[in-house]
């Protein structure tokens, strides 16, 4: 009975005087190594003598125990299906192997990583000092605008409070253990965050600190884009004294020793009164909370304490927030001048009607946008000013439809100026 | 070539491995969306489904609550693959000036205040009106529609989200009034996919009665034709488009409820912490502030100084966060402070505080009684009291403490948590008794499940573990045992079947030409003719019958080697045949332990053995020979022995004289690095041969203990069946 054997490679072809001799490696039989000769010069099928490893796919039509039938005429050559042109070319793939095959997994893997892994290193983390509020909201604009133009994407997160330093503290260090490709901050504490920065500048990671600064010196890495808080504390004394001629009492409220910010204000304020308006008087001076209600009882009780007040001057949103509520509930807005620092839009609406005097806005939307130009100028290698202070505006129901001071005041993040 | 046979094996594993990664990625990243269909069950208690990012989260009468202020405090479920699907939910706001509402398809969330990607459609008192917008790690307003008869706080509202494409709408309905609300919104690059959620900013919550369908457009123009669709965000995100669009109210907070009856606001009040000093015999009452921190199974507010607990007059809505004014009759007892016949003033609401981080051993001093503590502990045990609280022993150093959880998302935390896990815990630390059992210093009673942090698992070396590694190890070295005598058997057989398919060659081409040539031979000698030189054919003669008796040998020998016998076995049918037609009698022993050697190796002894009985049979004419196998740790003997006639070995015949055997003897055994020795004397010749063994061979076996020697024979013997 014929015997089918499919032969799948031919090995070793040798030219002599008189025969062409093969190795054939039989897959179809447990991958036994036999030889065959041929008498015959012409085959059915092209082998170049130098070729030693040539697939083939061909039939031995062989009778059963005549190995004496194994001649060249009798193979029959067909026509190759698609599916061995494919094996023909894992064979010819796997023959790479096995540095093709190491590779290809390194390659396979790298791209798995990649996919699943953050871009890292195109990513800047912005930490505020809290989120959803429109003063830190103008600064992620800012931020987004930025990173749109110089191709970074932004990584924005803060805590749910601003006093949560700790939350605070661990966004930075998860920015750090990412290895982003920078780090923005607004600390909320002066000396909490000192040692998450120092590891930042340790790993090369190229930081910003926003709005209030840090007691490290900038350099190497570290760059500080603030709020002028002696302007601030200027502009707030030089309204005070145009409101009062001159003349009158006035009281501070929102001081919080924990942060420079407020005492830089705060002593501006003095300094800017005492010399301008030597008649206007500071009678009261009180540190604020992260509570609106609790500095609205504070304003209320300052308010009942000093009646000949003429002016309040807060030095945070959440003082002045607090302050307007007690005005409010004492209906004496109209009487006692509210100058603000620090914008929401709250605040404004009070400014166009007529509750509060004025605000003195800091230019967060430019905090933001200046913080990721600086960090991609120093991916850049380019030098970056170790310090920039960015003038704050004193937004008054007069001035507040300038473009000047709505662009200060939008929020719209996804929208770039 | 054979190398390329080998290295395709090789390949199939990685290959295989490779397809099969790939077909896992490509089935993640176009995994079909699965049908959005959720419907909770609060009523039971279970929460184990949803995931909390902020907030403080727990059972409360057949609905899920948020008893915190904190901003943007999320609880989200379902599937990141969820596309077009509808969301309702009956909502409550626990406070003022806040909201709360639902989130579609949510993604990429984290702890924050609008830290998630996905669509937000909520309720907000604070100025009235509902509100839906997109949150992308940021907040953008979309529409803010004033609601009827305004929002209340404490009173329910059915909101219901329809997500289609790019179109998002909801409506809410007030069931007492059956005034409806709606809103909509509509995004050119949207968020197609996510899970839903339930969230609340500044104010907490309640939601209940949560379900999520399919949904296809006809569900969302039911919506979207009662209210304008809003197409951008601008006009919000801008002050003037705020402001104008935005009713305005003035500035109205806290105190919350100064219209209440409860006492007046008294803004000088002690630090909490000095009601440890007032005495017991002082009856009268005391008014002091402080800040929630616990509101179940005990009341408890602290302040900088310290903490309290308080009896509550009657059921309150506090939260966690709210700043309380409590006037009441001070109970300093060891275990803590407590204020009894209390009344409350609810000052205003905020976010809950942060926990201060202490040791187990300060703690354990009552420093901080009352007072919300963070602490770390390793878990020792975990138990059930009353299917209502959940009790946890930890230890810290050498300071052991409880941590309570009282009818929080239980199922949660006592399901994932597992002994000597390292613990992180924020809780109100308390001395009480009642708590302590007096069985520890000290005990932490947690607000939510979300108090609870895994900082890391128990340590893998356990009992458990090692016993499991144990038997998957043992499961590994017998697969590994089998594998290789599978391997070893396939081999084998593959060499058998070679050597028979060369026998069966030697039998069809070379022995049937010796028989061809000795049947001319033998023609040409007896036949008619007598022109053949009959000496010169005779040698012939005799030459062709040798070369074909040693062809049969060799075709015995080659299909001789199997691998499921052993040589001595072997040796018997080899040999058995040679003394088939003579009266020798033949012996075949074997001493030692058996041992397989190589196939090669076994013909070539197999040949020796078969030549030397050969020889004692055609030259020295003997009656016995013996075959003794002599296995020994490194080595094999194997001793020929006949009775027969002797000869000169020095003077053996050579190959030039046609004789074979005793070089091709001698060749057979250098080729195995094998010694051969032939003694003879007049009463009998000696063929001795012994094999190395290869050290490998033994050592396999040699490297494991007696015990798995005497094992390993039946086992070995079983796996070659």
């Amino acid at each position: 009975m014929p015997h089918q054997v499919y032969v799948s490679l031919l090995t070793s072809c040798r030219k002599e005087s008189n025969s062409i001799q093969c190795g054939l490696v039989n897959c179809s039989e447990g991958c036994l190594v036999s030889t065959i000769y041929s008498h015959q010069r012409q085959l059915f099928f092209p082998i170049r003598p130098e070729n030693i490893e040539k697939l083939l796919v061909c039939e031995i039509r062989q009778n059963e125990d005549k190995v004496r039938s194994h001649r060249f005429h009798d193979f029959t050559t067909r026509k190759t299906k698609p599916w061995e042109k494919r094996w023909v070319l894992y064979r010819f793939w796997a023959r790479l192997n096995p540095v093709a095959c190491c590779l290809a997994f390194t390659m396979f893997f790298c791209l798995v990583t990649c996919a699943c892994h953050p871009q890292s290193s195109r990513t800047i983390a912005v930490i505020p000092g809290t989120t959803a509020t429109e003063f830190w909201e103008a600064a992620h604009g800012g931020a987004e605008a930025a990173g749109s133009q110089t191709g970074f994407r932004i990584y924005w997160n803060a805590p749910t409070r601003e006093d949560d330093i700790e939350r605070q503290i661990a966004l930075v260090q998860r920015a750090i253990d990412a290895e982003y490709a920078g780090l923005v901050v607004a600390p909320t504490n002066y000396l909490a965050l000192v040692g998450s920065v120092r590891q930042a500048l340790s790993k090369h990671i190229p930081t910003v600190v926003i709005r209030s600064s840090l007691p490290i010196p900038p350099g190497q890495g570290l760059s500080y884009i603030l709020n002028d808080d002696q302007e601030t504390g200027r502009l707030a004394a030089t309204r005070v004294g145009m409101l009062l001629a001159g003349k009158g009492q006035v009281a501070v409220l929102g001081l919080d020793p924990s942060r420079p910010t407020s005492i830089l204000r705060a002593r501006a304020i003095e300094v800017e009164l005492a010399k301008s308006f030597p008649k206007i008087s500071v009678v009261e001076k009180r540190s604020g909370s992260s509570n609106t209600g609790e500095v609205q009882q504070i304003a209320q009780e300052i308010l009942t304490e000093k009646p000949s007040l003429d002016a309040i001057i807060t030095l945070d949103v959440t003082a002045t927030e607090g302050t307007w509520a007690a005005l409010a509930a004492l209906r004496i807005s109209k009487r006692v001048k509210l100058i603000g620092c620090e914008q929401e839009l709250d605040l404004m609406a009070g400014i166009r009607h007529g509750d509060i005097d004025s605000v003195i806005a800091e230019n967060t939307y430019e905090m933001g946008f200046r913080a990721i130009q600086a960090i991609a100028a120093q991916k850049r290698g380019e030098p970056v000013p170790d310090k920039i202070e960015l003038k704050p505006v004193l937004v008054t129901k007069v001035n507040i439809d300038k473009d000047e001071v709505q662009r200060m005041l939008s929020v719209n993040w996804r929208m770039p100026h | 070539m054979r190398w390329l046979g080998q290295i395709d094996r090789g390949f199939a594993a990685p290959l295989c491995f490779f397809l099969i990664a790939v077909f896992f990625v490509i089935a993640l990243l176009f995994r079909n969306p699965q049908e959005p269909h959720y419907r909770d069950s609060f009523g039971s208690g279970k929460t184990a489904e949803w995931h909390a990012y902020g907030g403080s989260w727990d059972s409360y009468g057949g609905a899920i609550r948020n008893n915190s202020d904190e901003r943007g405090a999320k609880l989200i479920t379902g599937s990141s693959q969820w596309s077009n699907y509808t969301v309702e939910a009956d909502v409550l706001l626990l406070g003022q000036n806040g909201d709360a509402g639902l989130i579609v398809r949510s993604s990429d969330e984290e702890e924050g205040v609008d830290a998630y990607s996905g669509y937000y459609v909520g309720l907000r008192d604070r100025n009235n009106t509902m509100v839906i917008g997109r949150a992308d790690h940021g907040w953008m307003e979309y529409q803010a529609v004033p609601v009827k008869d305004s929002i209340h706080p404490f009173h329910w509202y059915h909101l219901k989200v329809i997500a289609v494409g790019c179109e998002i709408a909801a409506s809410a309905l007030d069931p007492e009034s059956q005034q409806e609300t709606a809103v909509a919104m509509v995004e050119n690059d949207c968020a197609r996919k996510g899970r839903i959620g339930l969230r609340s900013y500044s104010s907490g919550g309640l939601w209940k009665n949560v379900r999520a369908n399919p949904a296809v457009s006809a569900d969302l123009a039911a919506i979207v034709d009662r209210t304008q669709v809003a197409d951008s965000p601008e006009r919000l995100q801008t002050e003037q488009g705020f402001n104008s669009l935005l009713p305005y109210s003035g500035k109205a907070v806290g105190p919350t409820d100064s219209s209440s009856n409860g006492p007046a606001m008294n803004i000088h009040t002690p630090p909490l912490g000095s009601l440890r000093f007032v005495s017991d015999i002082q009856a009268s009452p005391v008014t002091v502030r402080g800040s929630v921190v616990l509101t179940a199974p005990v009341l408890y507010i602290e302040d900088s100084s310290g903490g309290v607990a308080v009896e509550l007059p009657q059921s309150s809505p506090v939260k966690i966060g709210d700043e309380l004014q409590v006037t009441g009759v001070v109970d300093a007892r060891p275990g803590g402070v407590r204020l009894r016949n209390t009344t409350l003033r609810l000052l205003w609401s905020r976010g809950p505080a942060p926990p201060l981080s202490v040791t187990a051993s300060q703690a354990a001093t009552g420093a901080f009684d009352g007072m919300l503590v963070e602490i770390e502990g390793r878990l020792l045990g975990k138990s059930r009291v009353q299917g209502r609280s959940v009790v946890l022993d930890l230890q810290s150093g050498h300071q052991a403490f409880r941590a309570i959880l009282h009818g929080a998302r239980q199922d949660l935390m006592f399901d994932r948590l597992q002994p000597n896990s390292l613990l992180r815990l924020k809780g109100v630390c308390v001395a009480d008794p009642a708590f302590t059992e007096n069985l520890t210093s000290f005990a932490l009673l947690l607000r939510s499940s979300e108090d609870m942090g895994i900082v890391a698992g128990p340590p893998w070396w356990d009992t458990r573990h090692l016993v499991e590694g144990g038997f998957a190890l043992v499961i590994l070295l017998m697969a590994a045992v089998f594998i290789y005598f599978r391997a070893e058997q396939w081999r084998m057989s593959a060499v058998a079947e070679e050597r028979s398919r060369m026998a069966r060659e030697i039998h069809d081409t070379l022995a049937q030409s010796f028989a061809g040539i000795v049947l001319q031979l033998e023609s040409a000698l007896h036949g008619p003719r007598s022109d053949v030189e009959s000496a010169p054919v005779a040698m012939a003669l005799n030459m062709a019958r040798q070369s074909r008796r040693e062809a049969h040998r060799s075709i015995a020998a080659l299909r001789t080697l199997h691998t499921d016998q052993s040589l001595e076995n072997m040796l018997r049918k080899v040999l058995r045949p040679l003394i088939s037609e003579s009266h020798v009698k033949l012996s075949i022993a074997s001493h030692g332990t058996p041992q397989r050697l190589s196939g090669e190796a076994e013909g070539q002894i197999l040949r020796i053995a078969q030549e030397a009985v050969a020889n004692a049979i055609q030259h020295a004419m003997a009656s016995r020979i013996s075959v003794r196998l002599v296995f020994e740790e490194r080595k094999l003997g194997m001793e020929v022995e006949d009775d027969g006639r002797g000869f000169e070995v020095s003077t053996a015949p050579a190959f030039e004289d046609g004789h074979f055997g005793i070089t091709g003897m001698r060749e057979r055994a250098a080729s195995m690095n094998a010694h051969l020795t032939i003694t003879s004397a007049d009463h009998g010749t000696k063929v001795t041969l012994v094999v190395p063994i290869p050290p490998r061979r033994m050592q396999l076996w040699k490297l494991a203990p007696p015990w798995t020697q005497r094992i390993g024979q039946p086992l070995r013997s079983w796996l070659s069946r």
